[in-house]
């Protein structure tokens, strides 16, 4: 029985180019005609707050997405240009679908990099 | 317990290489060292099984107790403003993948006896799970090894997905000359990948913080579960630790914060306080008589086997060297490895979610240090 590997090996196979493991985040793209939910003030919010009956205080609403629009994230704001040219707040005629999962995350500007990392400089790795 | 020698495979670099094992090599010696392996019955296995999760509830009794008694931290280096929010995590009990490796002394008669628990960032995994697991089915398809590594993390990230938000992890890592920080991380993401998550790599050194003290990644994405293979020590000493400890609650950390407080060769004088007739703890203290005059002494926060000092009824017999001479040191009773031709084995036996999960075996000199060779095993009766 062999144990599957997928990154380790193509990883191990490309290291004499490459360091590290970092990765970056793909645009996603919407397949379909897709609704998200945002606040009032146009910020991406989870689904739930705009399928909860009662609704979601201070006005939750659907904003509805073209096909081949890029999805914006939890927190990134539908008036943003990348978004406001693809969609709108009317529901399109045929079917919608649900932003895919990996679009079910947060963004927040960073202040600072590089505040971690300094003791493996001066040791040389975790070891252990 | 035997060591049996053998012949390399022809090409074994290439084939290891092929299977992520990049470092098999190091300073013209080999690593990875099939010229020989050890073979070992079932009984002695299920020794090996038995001490590692034994030692495992004995560690769970130690957090507990510490957690009741923080005055006893004062000797384990950790920054006082971090006990707090440590023993809080410990009481809180999120998810972890509580895995972790008990290097013994054994020579397969009696009780393995315990040197140290790695729990916090420990090497030697894909060694373990994968890479001496191809070798026994090429070379000895019939027999068996003790290696449930890899499918038992793959079961324990499954059984964590759902309280990962999106089932999506982080895993950072230092990029290291070696490449061998790199791989193992790799070696993690595929195991979550595996079981259903998706993932993200990113270095370090690339990790930012925001306005609120959140972490972020390279794309300023909130990273709300992270892997990383990088000892708390040392995050908690850098310029981020005191907002990575004050936001805990903003991302899940795996391993936990408290894996401080295993991980730390402080608690062994602990645990043989608990337990002083336990069958796998060699008698440790804070202060060499206790332990009498055939000991070692250990800096509580050393890695890789350095700093270390085996003294003999009052005379010096062994010393690595290293960078943690400065560090706090405690003292356990020597525990004679048995002497093969080509060094002494130190067995290191995996756990995760406290069962028994894996042997992966290190020969070197009578001090354990990053020049010792892994070399495989069979179960062989």
């Amino acid at each position: 029985m062999d144990k599957k590997l997928t990154l380790t090996v193509s990883l191990a196979a490309a290291l004499t180019g490459l360091s590290g493991c970092s990765s970056r985040a793909q645009e996603v793209t919407a397949a379909n005609n897709t609704r998200i939910c945002v606040d009032e003030w146009g910020s991406r919010i989870d689904d739930d707050y705009c399928g909860r009956r009662s609704g979601y205080v201070g006005g939750s609403r659907f904003f509805y997405l073209r096909s081949g629009s890029p999805i914006p994230y939890y927190y990134d704001n539908v008036r943003d240009a990348r978004y406001a040219r693809y969609g709108s707040y009317d529901p399109p005629s045929g079917f919608t679908t649900r932003a895919p999962a990996t679009t079910n995350m947060a963004r927040s500007a960073a202040i600072s990099r590089g505040g971690l990392g300094s003791s493996g400089r001066s040791f040389g790795g975790r070891g252990g | 317990m035997e060591r049996r020698r053998l012949r390399p495979r022809e090409g074994w670099q290439r084939i290891v290489e092929e299977q992520g094992l990049v470092w098999h090599t190091q300073q013209g010696v080999p690593y990875w060292d099939e010229s020989g392996c050890y073979v070992f019955t079932l009984r002695q296995i299920e020794t090996l099984e038995r001490a590692a999760e034994r030692l495992h509830e004995l560690f769970l009794k130690a957090g507990d107790h510490l957690a009741k008694r923080p005055d006893k931290l004062a000797r384990f280096g950790i920054p006082d403003w971090c006990i707090e929010p440590l023993l809080a995590e410990w009481k809180r009990d999120r998810p972890a993948l509580d895995y972790g490796r008990f290097d013994f002394g054994w020579d397969g008669t009696g009780e393995p006896k315990l040197f140290e628990y790695n729990c916090d960032t420990p090497t030697a995994m894909l060694e373990c799970g994968v890479v001496q697991w191809q070798w026994k089915e090429e070379l000895f398809p019939h027999l068996d090894q003790f290696t449930s590594l890899h499918d038992k993390l793959i079961e324990r990230w499954r059984y964590m997905a759902r309280d990962l938000p999106g089932r999506r992890l982080w895993v950072t890592h230092f990029d290291d000359d070696l490449h061998e920080d790199t791989l193992t991380a790799t070696y993690m993401r595929d195991l979550a990948e595996q079981a259903g998550l998706e993932t993200r790599g990113i270095l370090i050194d690339r990790i930012g913080i925001d306005g609120e003290g959140r972490i972020v990644d390279e794309e300023d994405y909130l990273i709300s579960a992270i892997f990383k293979l990088y000892p708390w020590e040392w995050i908690v000493a850098e310029d981020y630790g005191r907002e990575i400890v004050r936001r805990m609650d903003a991302t899940l950390w795996l391993e936990p914060i408290w894996k401080m407080l295993w991980s730390n060769k402080a608690i062994l004088p602990l645990l043989w306080e608990l337990e002083p007739r336990h069958p796998n703890l060699l008698p440790a203290a804070w202060d060499a008589e206790a332990v009498g005059p055939r000991h070692v002494a250990k800096p509580i926060l050393a890695r890789e086997g350095a700093n270390i000092l085996i003294s003999e009824d009052g005379r010096e017999t062994a010393r690595s060297g290293g960078p943690y001479d400065g560090s706090p040191r405690i003292y356990q009773a020597l525990y004679d490895l048995p002497r093969q031709d080509t060094g002494y084995p130190v067995l290191g036996v995996w756990t995760v979610g406290g069962e028994a999960a894996g042997l992966g075996i290190r020969e070197g000199s009578r001090i354990t240090g990053d020049e010792a060779r892994f070399l495989p095993h069979i179960i062989e009766g």
